[in-house]
């Protein structure tokens, strides 16, 4: 079946899925002591990847994942458990949260905390999962 | 020791993530989940006599301290099912992976596995209610998947009402928490010990039945297992001999472990024990009427969950034990009595005790382990059976509840006929065509490994018992878990 | 917990399960939905009084609610996502198979009922 794609969605995809994209790592990153976090921020990616779906089709979806939707979540899960394992190792406690401060000259105070690497890895797990229901419930082809 | 209770955790945790990343490498994937289940069983092994010998330990994960954050809480009742559970694990994984045609092919079972097993292991470790909630969840999402892998046809509506039971009862459970938080402002078990007496009686006894209720229809016991032998049989061999072995006995888990700490009562619970006697005698009654081989056995579940509600109904040290000494015999037998059946549906091509004939005379050795799991689980001596009945029927002489006494040995009679059933069915004969196909030798050697199982558990029956005793002295102790958890009264 | 809470959540929760007794999935999941609010609201609800905001300002006084039923019941509701999914994931597959997404009786329940068809119409 041949679906002919909005070119008027197309062209407003091409400026939104930017602002997206940028706007979901924004709250991925002030996600430790802020509003926001990985949850949020892979909620609001995962809406970039939907006005690629829209515009674009499954197979639009398919190019722009680098690796199947099931990898990335297995990768995020990967990330999460080692954040985890990064308290037992340096702290003696599974999950605890470790931070690191740092002032870099013209930039500013920076903390990144293992919380961001927690958060990354809750990040990849929500794209991966609405990336999965995207490619399962709405391919064209059945596989 | 807290890094070790952390670890029962963190390792299927670790094996279904990258059992997920492998996705395309099936090799990657068996050799992350075998490793995995082995890592469970040793670290549960390890915290089965650490926890014995030094105390239980309480884990504030992430550092914050309980009442506040989450506890993981490894008390003897906790990691003695928690090693079980990971023996039986194991042993269906093994089974799962020698199969010929097999159901690991299937996308990410590797990873749904070890999801699964991560939930059962959150279940048995955590300290507070919610956490306990998202646990189930867990569990039951991934069992979710297992169930639906390879419904089509008709399977679908057993295993839509399986999703859609689980989900109301999850609802449900949400909602009881959420009613146990505004009354006593903690979601903390070791907390809520004393907090709920501070609530008026009514209000509690009402919350208490209330988890009773959900926690019941996890556990199917009578009148709401009816969704139980309609989905199991759908599911492949392992899922179902899971299943059988782990999903109930985890809501047993948690009845025995919130009636007891959160809801003590000072004697027996009349309303328990005839829940208890009408779940025993209902459920061997299904299966009597039943004629196919993992039918007949999902009837038996619901039948046996009736002999740990009646343990725990007597609510004294001996009953408790012998509720705990009882879900730990279940987990083996019932396993592996599905594996059993499975072995039989492999080689014969189907499980309908009408057309099956001489799988005795065929191969001795399925009969075997059929005829060794099938007497412990009716009760024989010196099975395992045997153990955790004797322990139940003395339990119930010491607390003069005859009635229910004489009802479980009345069951234990219809459940040895059941068995006699399959056998002179499916076993007797001779056997009239060609076998399908041979079984896998991974498959017996698996089957094979869990009922040596349930032979040690009979053999080690007396300090299984002694156990059981101290993790069910600790539970009915009040102040036990409190200090372990958040330290001495004030 | 405030009265408009509980009604609201007692009204989700009845028309939840009218929707579960129903045989088309797509409003038996829509029930759960429905059933699954409610369980939140009640969750919600069970912090106090609402319109007060959970987390305050270093140094900063007055009125809060609690912030760990928020937290809760943030969980709940992901949780609630993924299995409405899930579920509708097994919709999709019942409508691909059977082109309807009837849930069919029972078997047995079929049987029994004729049985008990077949005494009447004999006495």
């Amino acid at each position: 079946m041949h679906i002919r794609f909005s070119p008027l969605l197309a062209t407003g995809a091409r400026t939104m899925i930017p602002t997206l994209i940028a706007f979901s790592l924004y709250l991925l990153v002030v996600g430790h002591d802020a509003p926001g976090g990985g949850f949020a921020g892979g909620l609001v990616g995962s809406a970039a990847l939907l006005l690629v779906y829209l515009a674009y089709g499954d197979r639009g979806v398919r190019r722009v994942l680098p690796t199947s939707p099931e990898v990335i979540t297995g990768i995020g899960l990967g990330i999460a458990f080692l954040a985890g394992a990064l308290g037992l190792l340096f702290d003696d406690v599974f999950l605890s949260a470790l931070e690191l401060k740092t002032t870099i000259p013209v930039i500013g105070d920076l903390k990144v905390t293992s919380v961001l690497v927690f958060d990354t890895g809750v990040y990849l797990v929500v794209l991966g999962l609405i990336a999965t229901g995207i490619l399962r419930l709405g391919g064209e082809e059945r596989s | 020791m807290t890094t070790v209770a952390t670890l029962a955790l963190a390792i299927p945790l670790f094996g279904a993530a990258f059992s997920l990343i492998a996705l395309r490498n099936l090799l990657a994937q068996r050799i992350v989940s075998i490793a995995a289940s082995v890592g469970l069983v040793a670290v549960s092994g390890y915290l089965l006599f650490a926890v014995d010998a030094d105390g239980a330990v309480a884990v504030a994960v992430g550092g914050w301290e309980a009442p506040f954050g989450i506890a993981l809480v490894a008390d003897r009742l906790a990691v003695l099912l928690l090693f079980t559970a990971a023996v039986a694990l194991l042993a269906v994984l093994v089974y799962a992976v020698s199969q010929r045609s097999t159901d690991e092919e299937l996308r990410g079972f590797h990873s749904v596995y070890q999801m699964l097993a991560t939930g059962v292991a959150l279940s048995l470790l955590t300290g507070d209610l919610f956490t306990l909630f998202v646990a189930f969840e867990i569990m039951l999402t991934a069992s979710y998947v297992l169930l639906t892998y390879r419904a089509g046809g008709e399977q679908t509506r057993a295993t839509i009402s399986y999703v859609v039971i689980g989900l109301v009862a999850s609802a449900l459970l949400l909602t009881t928490i959420a009613l146990i938080y505004a009354v006593a402002g903690t979601v903390n078990i070791a907390d809520l010990t004393t907090r709920l007496d501070a609530v008026p009686a009514g209000l509690r006894s009402g919350l208490g039945w209330m988890l009773f209720l959900v926690f019941g229809i996890k556990a199917a016991i009578f009148p709401l297992f009816f969704w139980l032998p309609d989905s199991y049989p759908v599911a492949a061999t392992p899922v179902t001999a899971l299943f059988a072995g782990l999903l109930t006995k985890i809501g047993v888990y948690a009845i025995v472990r919130t009636q007891t700490l959160l809801f003590p009562s000072d004697g027996p619970v009349t309303f328990m024990l005839v829940i208890a006697g009408l779940t025993m005698v209902v459920g061997v009654l299904g299966a009597i009427a039943q004629k196919d081989i993992k039918r007949i056995l999902s009837f038996h579940i619901v039948s046996q969950i009736g002999y740990m509600i009646m343990g725990l109904g007597f609510f004294t040290v001996a009953g408790v034990a012998a509720a705990i000494v009882f879900i730990v015999h279940q987990i083996i037998v019932k396993a592996s009595l599905f594996l059993v059946g499975g072995l039989v549906e492999t080689s014969e091509g189907t499980g309908a005790i009408d057309e099956v004939n001489g799988v005795a005379k065929r191969s001795p050795l399925i009969a075997a382990l059929f005829l060794l799991a099938a007497f412990s689980l009716a009760g024989f001596p010196p099975l395992s059976g045997f153990v955790g009945k004797l322990a139940l029927v003395q339990a119930g002489f010491l607390a003069e509840r005859w009635v229910v006494v004489g009802v479980s040995l009345f069951a234990s009679l219809l459940t040895l006929f059941s068995m006699s059933k399959i056998w002179s069915g499916v076993f007797w004969g001779e056997p009239a065509e060609a076998p399908k196909e041979r079984p896998a030798r991974g498959m017996t050697a698996a089957t094979a490994a869990l009922v040596l199982v349930t032979l040690i558990v009979a053999l080690a029956g007396e300090p299984l018992v002694a156990y059981a005793e101290r993790a069910a002295s600790d539970l009915l102790e009040p102040g036990v878990y409190r200090t372990l958890v958040i330290g001495a009264a004030p | 917990m405030t009265v408009v809470i509980a009604i609201t959540a007692g009204v989700l929760f009845a028309t939840g399960t009218y929707l579960l007794l129903q045989k088309l999935l797509s409003r038996i999941i829509v029930g759960l939905g429905l059933i699954a609010h409610a369980a939140n609201l009640v969750l919600l609800g069970s912090g106090g009084a609402p319109g007060r905001p959970p987390i305050v300002e270093a140094g900063q006084t007055g009125p809060f609610s609690d912030p760990l039923e928020q937290a809760l019941v943030l969980t709940a509701i992901v949780i609630t996502f993924g299995v409405t999914a899930f579920l509708l994931a097994l919709a999709y597959r019942s409508w691909q198979e059977h082109g309807t997404d009837e849930v069919e009786d029972d078997v047995e329940d079929r049987r029994i009922a004729r049985l008990g068809f077949r005494r009447r119409e004999e006495s």
